[in-house]
């Protein structure tokens, strides 16, 4: 099966500068902004998340291969735009991550904003550092408005590297007000 | 009181708090690196402004806080609720505060995301679509 056709990616290290620099290439790629504008929030969105959360909670590792390297992609399939992203984690973060996103899974679109609503203030209490990724990837569910995809397979140093993949309509009705 | 003005950078919004001139906005893209420096100025601002408000009992006046954002992110959401969450302090305490929270033609979930902290700080908002 063919994967999607993809139009912006990057791979390698990210700092706040380097995240800039890639929104700003996102917003120039043709591609994206041929989306509808709904679409190309959502997907821009999705993009800021997943770059901000493989800056603040990716391990980090002395490898130098390329398949342990962070990434993001974004790409068209089926009418859809899937936005993926991989980098390393350490391995007892695992089972946090799969419940977390299975939790998500399982949640609609009502449940999925009651658990925002209730996360937001709870995790400005609870996290001193205000990056707390359980809001993040609630934002992206809700986004997609599609299960989020994930694989977890063994990297160097005793690291696990985690991907990530959101899917987005890439059409919406356009609503009359 | 002395006002708040922080320019727009490639990752952080606006910010007018103007009491002379009744102008409170914030504007823009919001995904600051450091966002509790950023947001932290805004509502240590706002803490003390309710305070000199609360102070003063002036509730004759009308402030309208306009927050117009093309995009934030889950940690700025964060810091606009705190700041929402003053907001309807100070209306529950008799002050004549509106919010208008306005959004691009199209973008219902910039709407939505405006009909969520009004639902969690219990404060109505004024929702003002902005013509393509």
């Amino acid at each position: 099966m063919a994967g999607p056709e993809v139009f912006f990616s990057y791979t390698g290290p990210l700092d706040y500068q380097q995240i800039d620099l890639l929104l700003i290439q996102l917003r120039e790629t043709g591609r994206f902004r041929d989306l509808q504008k709904i679409t190309g929030k959502r997907v821009y969105s999705v993009v800021v998340e997943c770059l901000e959360n493989i800056l603040k909670h990716a391990a980090t590792s002395d490898s130098t291969q390329n398949e342990d390297q962070p990434y993001i992609s974004v790409g068209e399939y089926n009418d859809m735009i899937i936005i993926s992203s991989g980098n390393l984690v350490i391995e007892k973060k695992v089972e946090k991550i799969k419940h977390c996103l299975n939790k998500l899974n399982g949640m609609n679109r009502r449940d999925l904003l009651e658990l925002y609503e209730n996360n937001i203030a709870k995790e400005l209490k609870d996290n001193a550092n205000g990056n707390g990724a359980g809001l993040g990837c609630i934002i992206m569910r809700i986004k997609s408005n599609h299960n989020l995809w994930y694989s977890f397979k063994n990297a160097s140093d005793n690291l696990i590297y985690f991907e990530l993949r959101i899917s987005i309509n890439k059409y919406h009705e356009k609503v009359n007000n | 009181m002395r006002k708040l003005i922080i320019d727009r950078t490639i990752n952080s919004p606006k910010v007018i708090l103007d009491p002379d001139n009744n102008l409170f906005e914030i504007t823009g893209e919001s995904r600051p690196p450091d966002i509790r420096e950023f947001y932290g100025q805004i509502i240590a601002w706002l803490e003390e402004f309710s305070k000199k408000l609360i102070t003063s009992n002036d509730k004759s006046g009308k402030l309208t806080f306009n927050f117009d954002f093309e995009y934030f992110n889950s940690s700025s959401g964060k810091m606009i609720l705190d700041i929402c969450k003053i907001l309807s302090r100070l209306r529950t305490d008799g002050f004549n505060i509106e919010v208008n929270w306005h959004y691009e033609e199209d973008d219902l979930d910039m709407l939505e995301a405006g009909k969520e902290m009004s639902k969690i700080v219990r404060f109505p908002f004024e929702y003002l679509q902005k013509l393509n």
